[in-house]
């Protein structure tokens, strides 16, 4: 029965993630009164990109056919041992913490990289050394602020922090908690490449992942597209299943039907943090790529004030 | 209601944190106001916390929306409009710490404010989470010595009482009303004469170019 | 009528001076200002004659009495001295009018400062004098005044901010502000003894004492001349009033000690800092400096150390302001303040000269004058206390002191061609005069001072 529950949490990861990306586009659309494209237009574009032929530069070795692949393989991988549909360990969820989870996250950003590198295109170089001096900032963040969720929790398993959270008020209302949600929102934005850092346009000053696979095409870049949409929902998902709200995600008791329905909900919970993003992303201007950094300066202090917090209050 | 304190404590630290990296100093000034509608929150938080007080709290906390929260900044903006033709382009010229770099030094400050409170006045003082207030001083001062604009320094000075309010409410119970009530008025004298004082000084600036720090060393 | 009024009478001469100053009549803010001064002056000296009284809003010791008596002499003479003197600036900040209105309200605040029972309004009064008195350094228009009165107002400011966190500390361990509830019973804990350190740190701010002094020397060296005097000679000594009394409460071994080294680290400062001054003020100023470490390590000390400090409080307000009066006679002819610049003064300015020249020996400590005897008094004390070694040690910060001044002074005095063309002399050189004659003849009162302080000794 278990092993069922992560083939379908691979299924729902799979198919759910274009889903949202298409309602963000349309969305951010429509509130600038627009028509916007249809809510399934990520899926058009899939279909029709693993329908074409792929080209591959001369020059480049295997790692830029592999990469893409690989990228996704881990994503599929993580989707099984992070808590999204359901909130007790499923048969896979053992082989990684949530620092294991991050070292998984950090090694498909690895590949992405090196796959783009192995491009030879400038543009894809360009992207990729902003995509690494980012992260170079941002990965140091995301292990302060799981390490702050440990000292709350006493552990490193993300199933047992929904657990604390939901079931103690004290942390949930907790100033750690607070610094903590205020950070990790921050560094969400940069992971997933919302406005104030990225914008989804292709002017080269400013763009970061949006360089990196401008070589790709056909099925190599579908898969591609698919890795990154499968990223930006196992993030929302931890977000919103660990952090924010913890609260009604199914226990096994729950039962088959519950994980199903639970399905549903985790969707609008989904489409929420979407609507916010969708209002950020037209609303904010873009930062200059310099002030970036101090964007992640504010991250890491909010992080750090989650663990002074923590101190001060104990 | 402790947790309460804290949150506002808290709140008041991020205020002042982002008071350090804004270089605009009419943002400055209007966060120096939200901090100052805080510590009047937080002043009718304590009224309400010890009922046999009487009504003075409520009172100061009238008195510091008023002083703190509305006049000054109020005093300010007037002597910056008065001064630039446009007031809102005013900002630091030259700040001596990027972004980075002052949130870097405000949070080491945090913690060493916490970690000196801890080891030498808690055993004294038994408060818990005393040491936000510290934590503010130090920032304020922080605030002062890094920056040049003169309004950025008098603000890093109000935060800087802010504080001792806020110690004084929190740890030891609040001063007595005659003295805070002194304590307001001085603040309010301060800030008139020394937004005269700015005025007649940029306005030097302005005729003879930078300082004259030659004659003011030794 | 009660009894209290005559205790408050030089707050309200000097206030309603103040009020008085604004009406539109010619000349009255300075008539006002020279009647309010001296009836505060014979107010003060009236009050010597008072018994102590003691309320819950007013303290008036024998400290405060000879406290009250200074500012009211430093006072009068600083109007009579502004009369004429304030026609020498060009460029003027402000209308005379205003500056007697805030020169009024400056000295109520000191009145203020030194009558009042509560810590917490003792500090708010010391905050008040910084109010009013950062227009007063700026009263000659120019760039670097301006600079020194900002200094002034945002370094005094944020120190006094530490006086008042220790405000705090003494009123949240002992549950009252008032002295003579304090000087009857007060805790012996960790709290209130943090207080009272911080508080002699916050308020050594406003009295130049070492580790937050860089404002003196910028403000006395740019204020104009009756505002120098009346800081150096007044203003420090109020601040220094209040660690007093902090010391007073709580006289345990570590306040003392405490004190007593902030003290000589202000004199060796300040000893060091005046051997390389080229500024003839700024000089001077070091030397207020210099005087305040000696009188604060009188306080630390207790005893006869405090009737050595107490003596120098008052004639070196005297000589002092006779100092800054006399330099601003030097400066309106020489129109430098650099001393190198400025030479043969006794033949250009032959009264005031040897006047500046008696009151340079006058506030360095040299034997004839009331300050020598004070510091007889303070190191009498400091050998009975921890030695002869630390007392030669001082001695010879006071020495380089003397001998800095007074070689300084001397040169601007004495060298020069001879045939230095003879400026018309200024009627104000006698209120400088007076000053230092009075500065002498303290030595009398001596005794007298004692019997008013015999419940501090």
């Amino acid at each position: 029965m278990l092993y069922l529950y992560s083939f379908i949490e691979i299924i729902y990861v799979l198919l759910a993630a274009p889903l949202i990306i298409g309602v963000q586009r349309s969305l951010e659309e429509r509130i600038e009164s627009k028509q916007g494209p249809s809510v399934l237009q990520p899926y058009y574009d899939l279909a029709k990109l693993f329908r074409k032929e792929s080209i591959v530069p001369q020059i480049s070795s295997p790692v830029f056919r592999f990469g893409p692949y690989a990228i996704v393989m881990f994503y599929a991988f993580l989707a099984m041992i992070l808590p999204v549909i359901t909130a007790f360990p499923l048969p896979f969820a053992p082989s990684a913490d949530f620092i294991g989870g991050g070292l998984f996250f950090g090694a498909a950003a690895a590949i992405k990289k090196f796959s783009a590198i192995d491009s030879r295109s400038n543009y894809a170089h360009l992207g990729t050394s902003r995509s690494a001096s980012l992260a170079v900032f941002a990965e140091p963040i995301t292990v302060l602020i799981f390490i702050m969720l440990g000292v709350i929790s006493n552990t490193n398993n993300p199933f047992v922090i929904n657990h604390v959270l939901r079931s103690s008020p004290q942390w949930y209302f907790s100033l750690v908690h607070g610094f903590v949600l205020a950070a990790f929102f921050m560094i969400l934005i940069v992971e997933t490449g919302q406005l104030p850092v990225e914008s989804h346009t292709n002017g080269e000053l400013g763009m970061i992942d949006q360089a990196m696979p401008f070589e790709y095409t056909g099925a190599d870049l579908a898969m591609y597209k698919l890795g990154s949409y499968m990223k930006t929902f196992i993030l929302l998902s931890v977000f919103l299943n660990v952090y924010i709200l913890p609260f009604g995600v199914p226990m096994e008791s729950s039962g088959f039907w519950g994980i199903i329905i639970y399905m549903g909900i985790h969707l609008l919970k989904l489409l929420g943090l979407i609507v916010i993003f969708a209002l950020l992303n037209t609303t904010v201007s873009k930062f200059r790529l310099y002030k970036n950094f101090d964007y992640l300066a504010v991250a890491f202090a909010f992080a750090f004030l989650a663990s002074l917090a923590y101190y001060i209050i104990k | 209601m402790n947790q309460t304190f804290e949150i506002l404590g808290f709140l008041l630290i991020v205020l002042t944190l982002v008071m350090q990296w804004e270089i605009n100093v009419q943002r400055i000034i209007a966060l120096f106001s939200a901090s100052s509608f805080v510590i009047a929150l937080f002043l009718v938080l304590l009224g309400l916390s010890r009922p046999n007080e009487e009504y003075m709290l409520f009172i100061l906390a009238g008195l510091t929306i008023v002083v703190r929260g509305i006049t000054i900044p109020l005093v300010m903006n007037r002597a910056l409009n008065r001064l630039n033709d446009k007031p809102w382009r005013v900002r630091e010229a030259k700040p001596l710490l990027g972004v980075g770099g002052s949130i870097l030094l405000s949070l080491v400050l945090i913690a060493i404010g916490y970690f000196i409170y801890q080891n030498s006045l808690y055993s004294v003082l038994k408060v818990k989470s005393g040491s936000v207030p510290f934590a503010l001083f130090l920032q304020a001062s922080l605030l002062i010595i890094t920056h040049r604009h003169a309004y950025i320094q008098m603000i890093g000075f109000l935060v800087m009482e802010n504080a001792v309010v806020m110690l004084s409410g929190w740890v030891f119970g609040g001063l007595p009303f005659i003295v805070e009530a002194g304590v307001i008025l001085d603040l309010l004298g301060l800030v008139v004469v020394s937004s005269l004082i700015i005025r007649v000084r940029e306005h030097s600036i302005l005729k003879v170019g930078d300082t004259v720090e030659s004659e003011l060393r030794g | 009528m009660h009894q209290d009024i005559i205790y408050l009478l030089p707050i309200f001469f000097s206030l309603f001076g103040a009020v008085l100053c604004v009406l539109p009549v010619k000349y009255v803010d300075r008539v006002v200002s020279v009647i309010a001064s001296a009836l505060s002056l014979a107010v003060a000296i009236y009050l010597l004659f008072q018994p102590v009284y003691i309320d819950h809003y007013l303290y008036i010791d024998g400290l405060s009495k000879l406290l009250i008596l200074t500012i009211a002499l430093v006072y009068l003479s600083t109007v009579l001295y502004s009369l004429t003197y304030l026609k020498h600036i060009e460029n003027l900040l402000f209308q005379h009018r205003l500056y007697y209105i805030l020169l009024n309200i400056f000295v109520a605040t000191m009145f203020f400062s030194v009558s009042m029972d509560n810590l917490g309004l003792i500090w708010v009064g010391i905050e008040a004098t910084t109010v009013s008195s950062a227009l007063l350094i700026a009263t000659e228009n120019n760039q670097v005044t301006i600079e020194s009165a900002w200094r002034y107002v945002i370094i005094v400011s944020t120190g006094l901010v530490i006086s008042l966190i220790a405000v705090t500390f003494i009123y949240g361990s002992a549950g009252t502000l008032s002295l003579h509830a304090l000087l009857l019973h007060h805790p012996d804990n960790r709290v209130f003894l943090i207080g009272i350190m911080l508080g002699i740190v916050g308020f050594g701010t406003k009295a130049g004492i070492f580790p937050m002094h860089t404002w003196l020397p910028d403000v006395h060296g740019k204020a104009p001349a009756p505002v120098s005097a009346i800081f150096s000679a007044v203003l420090l000594p109020v601040a220094l009033y209040a660690i007093a009394r902090l010391i007073q409460v709580f006289p345990s071994e570590t306040i003392k000690l405490f004190a007593f080294v902030l003290g000589i680290l202000t004199v060796a400062v300040a000893a060091l800092m005046m051997t390389v001054q080229t500024n003839y003020k700024r000089m001077f100023a070091y030397s207020s400096m210099e005087n305040m470490g000696m009188i604060l390590i009188g306080i630390s000390l207790g005893g006869y150390g405090l009737l050595g400090a107490v003596i120098i409080i008052i004639s070196h307000g005297l000589a002092k302001s006779s100092v800054f009066f006399l330099t601003g006679d030097v400066l309106s002819i020489s129109h430098t303040t650099d001393m190198r610049k400025v030479n043969g003064l006794i033949q250009r300015l032959p009264r005031a000269a040897s006047a500046l020249f008696v009151a340079a020996m006058a506030v360095t400590g040299a034997p004839p004058f009331a300050i020598f005897v004070g510091e007889l008094f303070i190191f009498a004390a400091l050998i009975a206390q921890y030695g002869w070694l630390l007392a030669l040690v001082v001695i010879l910060f006071l020495a380089i002191a003397f001998i800095s001044v007074n070689f300084k002074t001397g040169k601007m005095i004495f060298t020069g061609s001879e045939n230095l063309k003879r400026e018309r002399s200024r009627t104000e050189t006698w209120v400088a005069i007076v000053n230092l004659a009075l500065s002498f003849l303290i030595i009398l009162l001596i005794p007298y001072f004692e019997t008013l302080l015999k419940n501090l000794l």
